[in-house]
């Protein structure tokens, strides 16, 4: 920007000197000539003092986040809501809008925010949280690196628990290890924590458990549930929250992303009997601290990603916001860009032993 | 319960109440009409707005805008072939047929007058079942669900042509149909499938751009070749043309009650859909023909296919609401938008709603009723113009119909795929079209392909093969040889028929 | 000469369901089995309707499906001309769009077809192409925001 001013300056130095006339017209000009340096000084002045102490401002601009989803879930209505409560803490107060760019779990907007959209602060992406691990296990089509993107970081977490029907005597891990008959688990498919969550309860916990996926969505499971077709469920304490309020089903385990409510629940990584195991369900449950992910293009300017990493903790902290967020069922807590990039290295440099194993239970979707 | 009805009636008849539910009625009325803006995603953009809103004026708002898209969405059907919602297609079929013939006020007649009766069935239904609903919808397990999915491709037996070669097209189509609910990710392991590499077909083919594709290219390329307007040279009816849709209705009242039911019924069991319900009618409306040679006249602007998905479209919404408002479990992709909304306002959808909070789930029942009246009387006043619009000749409309279709197609899911799937569809649609291949039963099977496979295996993972011992499951399959033999009772009744006037 | 494409349709859809079901053969089973289950009945049905098509059995009354005709009163000659034109015009709306973007080739379109095809009056053409243009300007980027591409060429050019 001083670049433009110094150009400018001197090009309208240059016309000035150009003024080559005689006489009185030169009394004249040459008053001119000094009104203009004045005027042109405290120009100066005044744009190039705030250009160090400046706030980048969106005054008059548009901000658009990018959603990988449809209108309607989670992810969609995250964005929506700190679209609602986003330009009162932005300078400038622009105009926040939601796009969606629905397709592949979300890889076709993130491709498109990493490679098409302009770098100026005026797009943030808000995709799967999984993309990482897709990006882990190589999914082809993926033409993006998270480490890249200029994060500006995460709203809320995802808590996984793995939840039974009430009126079936299991309360703990251990009665599930010797639960006779296996107990039926719905899932919607690999990829969701509805079925990657019980896979690796199984495999290294040797809970006994059947999983029947393939349900259209997760209420469908918790019907099931309720026709005693299926026995527990996983998935996301906030959706399964009013089902353990009216006694339907029971909390039994949680991953490692939680909420006081689920506090005390048993982790499954606590009981992981190899430090392998471990790894490869940390490698899972990691992703969910940052549960709902919000990035810029890479390459934004810092003091623009700096601005909006401001503005989101601001909204995350904004009285009506929490209260809005809690009406709709999401618990909010923010982990900023940084943590979240720390994150997202901590998963992509996992040792390739444990990535193999992963790679045998986890496919994206 | 009856002090409940009529708290939810006084809380409906609100002023602030009541002023929601008219922008709602305003609001879907455009959307239901425009082919793109679908009622699930409006109810996404919507969704913000409840937040401060009391229960009563937040369901006024919201199902008074959701439940008169269908209803609009049948309008765009039957004046241009171009389905203006997903759930409205069927009436294409012959509602467009209509429009050709002319016809066009009677056919918006019918199908406004249908979706109001189905409106009303669908809402007592939801005030009926409240007491049983709880057994009624836990009878329904993934067998069940998996048997009414295969009623609903045997009927494809019924949507197709008359004699062997008919059905070998028939099910030709439907095997088509079933094909291409495979594209994209199975559900089970999550391979994909015949995704020819790219990203866009991962979640497999979009309904409304197939839909749009399908069935508005080919009547826009016959407008095209035809040259004339839409009613081409027979006058458009006017005021009595609609007088007598709405008659028609009447004329076939029973017709028009049990598909009524049927789309409620098929809103009741959760994971079916949306599209179903109107094809399900539309095949049920073809069984009720008394021959074959009836049977025939569907497709050529008979006004019961008209009347059969109108009618179940709407009732539809009532069904839907059963089972989101009683269980929590959303009977479609609006419901599960739309509970996002009971959780804003402070609901939770369950037991209690179906006794502490009665009143609130009679107000739901009450704004179904009250924004289809509304939504009715309002459209009786435009039909003439309306149906007007089928007399503007071709040239001028194509570009503004092409334009409807691309939109329509693109905002699926706002990439240049949906176009491409929307074009090869169109060209699908044409070929068949003129080739003399059914069309209807190709859409039967891609809305009941993905349903059937996923019950299929959860059926079978769960139970191994003692499903099939199951009581609703054997009524089911005995209702399922009937859908398929459906077509040839009624070939041998009119071979009697012929062999009585002969002798 | 008449049953000649028809044939090829059924044809394609033949050689559409073999490649289908030859694409299983790698795939796990509970991937596999459902396009199995319903590609087999589709090829040997195909079959069937690319026999009888062969054979020339002709589509009676008796046979007509319930779906509409395409109108016939139309001189043959005149009605594929016409067919052909739509359907460049409609392939050249999509190639506009790719290349130019939404915003641009709407107009465009609604224009060339109006002026170019249907040679309509100067001032009901420019009132329409306005028309359009709110159409898509007002509802659909205004009020719903909807992302719509540049276009491929000003990509390039950018």
């Amino acid at each position: 920007m001083a670049n433009s001013v110094n150009a400018g300056v001197r090009a309208y130095v240059t016309i000035v000197k150009s003024w080559n006339v005689g006489g009185v017209e030169k009394m004249r000009v040459e008053r001119m000539r000094r009104v203009t340096a004045f005027l042109l000084a405290g120009l100066l002045l005044i744009l190039l003092t705030p250009a160090y102490a400046q706030q980048p401002t969106f005054a008059g601009k548009t901000l658009t986040i990018v959603v990988g989803y449809a209108p309607g879930g989670g992810y969609d209505r995250m964005a929506r809501m700190v679209a609602k409560y986003l330009p009162k803490y932005l300078a400038g107060n622009p105009t926040v809008i939601v796009q969606n760019m629905p397709g592949a779990n979300s890889i076709i907007a993130a491709n498109h925010v990493y490679n098409v959209a302009k770098r100026d602060g005026l797009t943030i992406g808000a995709f799967n949280r999984n993309l990482v691990l897709g990006q882990l296990v190589k999914v082809e089509g993926m033409r993006f690196d998270m480490t890249n993107f200029a994060w500006i970081g995460s709203t809320s977490n995802e808590t996984t628990i793995l939840a039974i029907r009430s009126d079936l005597p299991y309360r703990t891990v251990a009665d599930l290890v010797k639960a006779d008959p296996a107990l039926f688990i719905g899932a919607t498919g690999p990829g969701a924590n509805t079925y990657d969550f019980p896979l690796l309860l199984r495999a290294f916990l040797k809970l006994n458990l059947k999983i029947i996926s393939g349900y259209p969505s997760s209420s469908d499971i918790m019907l099931a549930i309720e026709r005693k077709e299926l026995d527990g469920r996983a998935g996301s304490y906030s959706s399964i929250k009013p089902f353990i309020d009216r006694g339907l089903v029971r909390p039994i385990m949680r991953a490692r992303a939680s909420v006081p409510a689920i506090a005390r629940l048993p982790v499954d990584e606590d009981l992981a009997p190899t430090e392998t195991a471990k790894a490869v369900m940390a490698l899972r449950s990691v992703p969910e601290v940052i549960g709902r992910p919000f990035v810029a293009p890479p390459g934004t300017p810092p003091e623009l990603v700096r601005a909006l990493r401001e503005a989101f903790e601001r909204v995350t902290k904004d009285r009506e916001f929490l209260a809005e967020a809690a009406a709709a069922g999401f618990d909010i807590e923010f982990v900023n860009g940084d943590e979240a990039l720390k994150i997202t290295l901590e998963v992509l440099t996992a040792p390739p032993g444990v990535v193999r194993i992963f790679q045998q239970f986890f496919k994206f979707e | 319960m009856l002090e409940a009805l009529l708290q939810g009636l006084v809380a409906v008849l609100q002023w602030n109440a009541l002023s929601f539910m008219l922008i709602g009625v305003v609001v879907g009325f455009w959307v239901g009409l425009l082919p793109g803006l679908g009622g699930a995603t409006t109810l996404a953009l919507l969704l913000p707005f409840v937040y401060n809103m009391a229960p009563v004026q937040a369901f006024a708002f919201l199902l008074g805008m959701h439940s008169v898209t269908a209803t609009t969405g049948d309008i765009t059907s039957i004046l241009f072939g171009i389905p203006g919602e997903g759930t409205t297609a069927a009436s294409i079929l012959d509602g467009h047929a209509m429009a050709k013939k002319g016809e066009a006020g009677r056919a918006l007649g019918a199908s406004l007058m249908s979706s109001l009766i189905g409106a009303l069935v669908g809402a007592l239904a939801l005030a009926l079942a409240i007491p049983v609903v709880r057994p009624l919808v836990l009878t329904f397990g993934s067998p069940e669900l998996f048997m009414v999915a295969i009623l609903g491709i045997a009927s494809i037996a019924s949507l197709s042509g008359r004699g062997p070669r008919g059905m070998v097209r028939g099910f030709l189509a439907g095997c088509l149909g079933l094909f291409f609910s495979a594209v994209g990710s199975d559900p089970q392991a999550a391979n994909l499938r015949y995704t020819f590499g790219t990203l866009y077909l991962w979640e497999g083919l979009g309904l409304v751009p197939v839909l749009v594709g399908f069935f508005a290219i080919p009547e826009i390329v016959d407008l095209a070749v035809r040259g004339t307007s839409i009613a081409g040279k027979a006058s458009v009816g006017r005021i009595s043309g609609v007088l007598e849709g709405v008659k028609d209705v009447f004329r076939h009242f029973w017709l028009t009650i049990r598909c009524s039911l049927v789309g409620t019924w098929i809103g009741v069991l959760p994971g079916l859909g949306g599209a179903v319900a109107q094809w399900m009618a539309y095949a049920h409306a073809v069984q009720s023909a008394k021959d074959a040679t009836d049977r025939e006249r569907f497709g050529k602007g008979d006004v019961r296919g008209v009347i059969g998905p109108g009618a179940a479209n709407n009732s539809k919404e009532g069904g839907d609401l059963i089972p989101t408002v009683a269980f929590g479990v959303p009977g479609s992709s609006s419901m599960a938008i739309l509970l996002g909304g009971f959780f804003l306002v402070g609901l939770v959808p369950g037991p209690d709603m179906l006794t502490k909070h009665l009143s609130v789930t009679f107000s739901m029942v009450w704004t179904i009723i009250l924004a289809n009246i509304i939504t009715v009387a309002a459209s009786f006043a435009f039909l003439n113009r309306l149906a007007g619009l089928t007399a503007i000749r071709a040239s001028l409309l194509i570009p503004f119909l092409l334009l409807l279709v691309f939109l329509g197609a693109y905002t699926n899911n706002n990439n240049i795929g949906d176009l491409v799937v929307m074009l090869s569809f169109g060209m699908l649609g044409y070929f068949m079209v003129r080739y003399r291949w059914p069309r209807a039963p190709l859409v039967l099977g891609l809305v009941l392909g993905d349903i059937a496979e996923r019950y299929l295996w959860i059926s079978t993972a769960r139970y191994g093969t003692s499903w099939l011992g199951r009581p609703a499951v054997l009524i089911l399959i005995f209702l399922t040889v009937l859908a398929a033999a459906s077509p040839f009772i009624q070939e041998r009744r009119s071979r009697r028929k012929e062999a009585l006037r002969a002798a | 000469m008449r049953l000649k494409p028809e044939a090829l349709f059924s044809l394609a859809i033949i050689g559409a369901a073999a490649w289908a079901l030859l694409a299983t053969l790698d795939w796990p089973i509970n991937t596999a089995l459902y396009p199995r289950v319903i590609g087999v009945p589709l090829l040997l049905l195909a079959v069937v309707e690319f026999v009888l098509s062969l054979k020339g059995v002709p589509a009676e009354t008796g046979q007509q499906t319930m779906d509409f005709a395409l109108s016939v009163d139309v001189e043959p000659r005149v009605a594929v001309q016409r067919t052909i034109t739509i359907f460049v015009w409609i392939g050249g709306f999509f190639l506009a769009i790719v290349l130019l973007g939404f915003a641009v080739s709407i107009p465009l379109f609604v224009f060339a077809y109006l002026k170019g095809q249907a040679k309509e009056r100067w001032l009901l053409t420019l009132v329409l192409v306005g028309l359009a243009w709110f159409i898509f300007d007002a509802l659909f980027v205004d009020l719903l925001h909807l992302p719509f591409s540049q276009g491929l060429l000003f990509r390039l050019l950018r």
